[in-house]
């Protein structure tokens, strides 16, 4: 049962296009788990329909529509099959069209793996992640640049505002100081978009630091 | 695939902000319905066609109808000029090779074609902060997902009835959460409203649809 859902204002903003692209992909792995926003995002998306229709037309260029049929015949790109190492998983379908990069393990409990373009990778910056902890894994206490999106995928976390199960949406932003744990039911793998970059170079730092309690 | 976008140069910098205008005006199109739309009789048979037959004759209703819309969009979200038909491009050529996943049981052509739209101009707007994505342009996030698709055709069409009569204010609170590619906080300093009051617009907008459309079924 999901009990952590996308404020309203949220769902109109992924409805619209308005959201950055990573909370976007939280907003959109939610969607495929929550039959009751999906229903409030179908509304968001009809009305978009609506405006569609009546938008102004703005005249397509002369050759616009030879260039369309020239391009008919065009080989539709592939999409590249996720990692094996998330097979065991059953990823939303929006997730499994992005490009996953290898993942990095920061303990032997603890990984993530970048879900972004290869060219804000190599330059060290991730905003949208997955991470994945065992049972019983805490992290240290700590608290956000900008907000951070995040979906559980599979198990469950607890911090001091509640538990978040498979399908559940969490949102914090730099109010929120919190230590997370895994529940001791099981691991946890988890999709998660900040808004501020994330340093690569820093993460695994982080994470160890987490892992082993200290503060930072 | 994306030799087309990189000709136009509309990907310096923070083009796609900064050529924010609230109220982009063009000229008048040829907009007349075609004979052959008509005989098909609405836009998703358009869609069936091509995804049963690869039908380009219906294709080519489909285009001449919706490209100019989405031009139009994308304009009115902030796009230059050759952007926004580079993207109108792009959705229309995922119509093309999607059309199979369009549910005419389950959605509007207009509200599936948008939500291609929208995917796209949610990928758009990364790549502009980052131009060296280029040639990664157009992958992953843009493609439909079954998610898109829930409100049926009928309800769906009672929604854009409803639309179209709401009072001024909350139409434009729906307009400015579809259209106007700026954050909610950035939204209420313009109007001059504290960010609550945006919010609240929106939500209750989404309120007022939907009584509307349960008083209809
Ligand atoms: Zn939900």
């Amino acid at each position: 049962m999901i009990q952590h859902h996308p404020e309203p204002y949220l769902l109109a903003a992924y409805a619209g296009g308005s959201l950055p692209r990573g909370a976007a992909l939280i907003v959109a792995c939610h969607l495929e788990a929550c039959v009751l926003c999906r229903q409030e995002s179908g509304l968001w998306n009809c009305a978009g329909g609506a405006l569609l229709e009546d938008v102004a037309p703005a005249p397509m260029s002369a050759g616009a529509l030879a260039q369309m049929l020239a391009r008919l015949d065009e080989d539709e790109p592939q999409r590249p099959a996720p990692p094996s190492f998330l097979s065991r998983f059953g990823i939303p379908e929006a997730l499994a069209a992005q490009k996953i990069g290898r993942r990095r393990f920061v303990t032997p409990s603890i990984w993530f793996a970048p879900v972004e373009a290869p060219g804000e990778v190599k330059r060290g910056a991730a905003r949208t992640y997955l991470v994945y902890a065992k049972a019983d894994t805490v992290l240290a206490e700590h608290s956000h640049r900008g907000r951070e999106f995040t979906h559980v995928i599979s198990g469950a976390f607890s911090d001091g505002t509640g538990t978040y199960r498979a399908g559940d949406f969490a949102l914090t932003d730099d109010t929120v100081h919190h230590a997370p744990g895994v529940t001791q039911d099981g691991e946890c793998l988890c999709l998660i978009s900040a808004e501020a970059p994330m340093r690569l170079k820093s993460f695994p730092a982080r994470l160890v630091q987490a892992v082993t309690g200290s503060q930072y | 695939m994306s030799a087309i976008l990189i000709g136009t140069g509309e990907f310096s910098g923070a083009v796609w902000r900064r050529t924010w205008h609230p109220r982009v005006r063009t000229g008048s199109s040829p907009d007349a319905t075609p004979r052959k739309a008509r005989i098909l009789s609405d836009w998703s048979s358009c869609l069936r066609a091509i995804a049963q037959k690869r039908d380009r004759e219906a294709f080519v209703l489909l285009f001449g109808h919706f490209a100019p819309r989405l031009k139009g969009f994308f304009l009115r979200g902030g796009a230059g000029n050759g952007l926004a038909e580079d993207l109108a491009q792009e959705t229309m050529l995922m119509v093309w090779r999607k059309a199979a996943m369009f549910d005419p049981e389950r959605a509007q052509a207009s509200t599936w074609i948008f939500t291609i739209a929208r995917n796209l101009r949610i990928d758009a707007k990364r790549r502009e902060r980052d131009p060296n994505l280029l040639a990664e342009f157009f992958e992953g996030v843009a493609e439909p997902t079954p998610s898109d698709q829930l409100v049926s055709a009928e309800r769906c069409e009672a929604l854009h009835r409803a639309i179209r009569e709401l009072p001024p204010d909350q139409a434009e609170a729906i307009r400015l959460a579809f259209f106007e590619d700026r954050p909610h906080s950035e939204i209420a300093t313009a109007l001059g409203l504290p960010l609550g009051t945006v919010k609240s617009r929106v939500r209750l907008a989404m309120t007022r649809l939907r009584a509307l459309v349960e008083e209809r079924q």
